[in-house]
């Protein structure tokens, strides 16, 4: 990665790990992304049945204990789908390690309604076109548990039609990231842009804290100064933690 | 057989799991489901077998507490083909069944829940003052909103827990989030009898809007007094409404 070459190899090192996790996500969203808009562009009118093929995609990664990815799927746009206005067409890990479709309350009405319109998943990649990275956040409406989703928006002759998504946990994203945390020999923390660490190398630098060291929201547009090395593209970066 | 003593602090160890048994636990939570209104009149219950894996029980299990639940009346089982377990809701209402294990708990029993929702509840405030950003306290906002604007009791009732889950989101802990629902279930819906009317709305109304500011300065320490004490009201509401019933 060029843009990594003349850092520090400890940074350089938790960057590439960064990225590679986030690489993992991206190719399942992008998978995703393709496959629906192939199936949206064929002539019907969007519903419920042209997303056939979505499940079977999915279970390819999330289905395996090999891959990262732990959830993923595709999300309607809200009125998208002709005969569902809300619909998740989500894929989880069971207990038995194999893929199943996450069913979900999508009547507005109904008791634990999925309200996912006003969710940052959603929201950012409807309003900034750009794909995003959610989390760490507790996911209490889907897996109950610690979580990062990873979000890009399917667009369909230029209009919004939903986001394409994959899931990795906090757990998994520290057991990937931890091999090069520890060898860097320096305090690192990998937080996002509202300075949120996902993980660290300093026991003063827990997941889910805030870092006080550093104004990150405020440093993300000149970064090299804070010490903070920015993933690119991504709202993800390494920060050098003071020794 | 001869207990050996292993020192105080590994005393913990070797105690009993749990004391009730395994149906009697799924029954339980079931029945406090139904009572919540999430699984309401008519609802299909899973099969047996996809409820033994989710709940982790064997299939024995399950069939235990559907017995007791369909003993209570409050599910119905039909053979053949389209048959499996519905959810009937009592006549009167989901809230006679809150009723009915209120009228077999104690003072002191409920002293002691208050308590440790009080510390649950505490922690996540304080965690949340630390923890949060705007997002959060976008969400916290728009929680405190939903349940100022809520006007039936039952409406009331789901913004309130809706509130509280926001609160422990906001704290990044999937632990104190999961304290946090299995108090509700266990403790929520016997205080949701003493809440919901004008009073109580307004009150809960006024703690919720002095938890978020609190959370949003990222004051620890009154975040945990106000979130305790939000506890401690509900709790000493209950036990009112608890006395004044017929023993």
């Amino acid at each position: 990665m060029p843009q990594t070459a003349a850092l520090a190899p400890e940074v350089a090192g938790v960057l590439d790990a960064v990225a590679d996790m986030a690489a993992a996500a991206f190719e399942v969203v992008d998978q995703i992304s393709a496959l629906v808009q192939e199936r949206f562009t064929a002539g019907e009118a969007p519903s419920r049945a042209t997303l056939t093929g979505v499940g079977e995609l999915c279970a390819g990664f999330v289905g395996t204990r090999d891959h990262p990815v732990r959830g993923a799927g595709y999300v309607a746009a809200v009125g998208y789908l002709a005969d569902e206005p809300w619909w998740l067409e989500w894929f989880t890990q069971g207990e038995d390690g194999k893929s199943h479709r996450m069913v979900c309350q999508t009547d507005p009405d109904g008791v634990g309604f999925f309200d996912y319109e006003f969710l940052t998943w959603y929201v950012v990649p409807r309003d900034t076109g750009h794909r995003h990275v959610t989390g760490p956040y507790i996911d209490y409406l889907c897996t109950d548990d610690y979580n990062m989703t990873y979000t890009a928006p399917v667009l369909i002759d230029g209009k919004f039609a939903g986001v394409a998504g994959a899931d990795i946990g906090v757990q998994t994203a520290e057991t990937l990231l931890l091999p090069a945390l520890r060898t860097a020999g320096r305090p690192l923390a990998v937080v996002n842009e509202q300075g949120r660490i996902v993980a660290s190398n300093s026991g003063r630098h827990l997941c889910g804290d805030l870092v006080t060291d550093v104004d990150v929201p405020a440093a993300w547009a000149s970064p090299a100064r804070a010490g903070l090395h920015v993933v690119a593209d991504l709202p993800l970066a390494v920060l050098e933690l003071a020794r | 057989m001869a207990i050996q003593f292993y020192g105080r602090a590994t005393a913990a160890v070797f105690a009993p799991l749990e004391s009730t048994s395994r149906s009697a636990r799924v029954a339980r939570r079931l029945t406090d489901a139904i009572a919540l209104g999430l699984l309401p009149d008519g609802e299909q219950l899973p099969g047996e077998a996809d409820l033994a894996q989710q709940f982790g029980v064997s299939t024995v299990t399950i069939r235990e507490s559907l017995s007791v639940l369909r003993q209570e009346g409050l599910i119905e089982t039909r053979r053949g083909r389209g048959g499996g377990s519905f959810v009937r809701e009592p006549v009167d209402g989901p809230a006679v069944l809150a009723k009915r294990r209120l009228a077999e708990v104690s003072l002191l029993e409920l002293r002691d829940l208050g308590d440790l929702y009080a510390a649950i509840a505490g922690s996540a405030a304080a965690l949340a003052a630390r923890r949060n950003d705007t997002e959060d306290v976008r969400q916290l906002r728009r929680a405190a909103s939903q349940l100022a604007d809520a006007q039936k009791p039952d409406a009331r009732r789901r913004a309130d827990a809706q509130f509280h889950i926001q609160v422990a989101v906001a704290a990044q802990s999937a632990r104190l989030y999961h304290e946090e629902v299995a108090m509700q279930a266990e403790f929520g819906t016997l205080l949701w009898l003493a809440f919901g009317d004008d009073d109580s709305h307004e009150q809960m109304v006024t703690s919720c809007d002095a938890l978020v500011a609190a959370i949003e300065a990222r004051d620890t320490d009154l975040a945990r007094r106000t979130a305790e004490q939000r506890v401690a009201d509900a709790t000493a509401r209950l036990i009112d409404y608890h006395l004044a019933q017929e023993p």
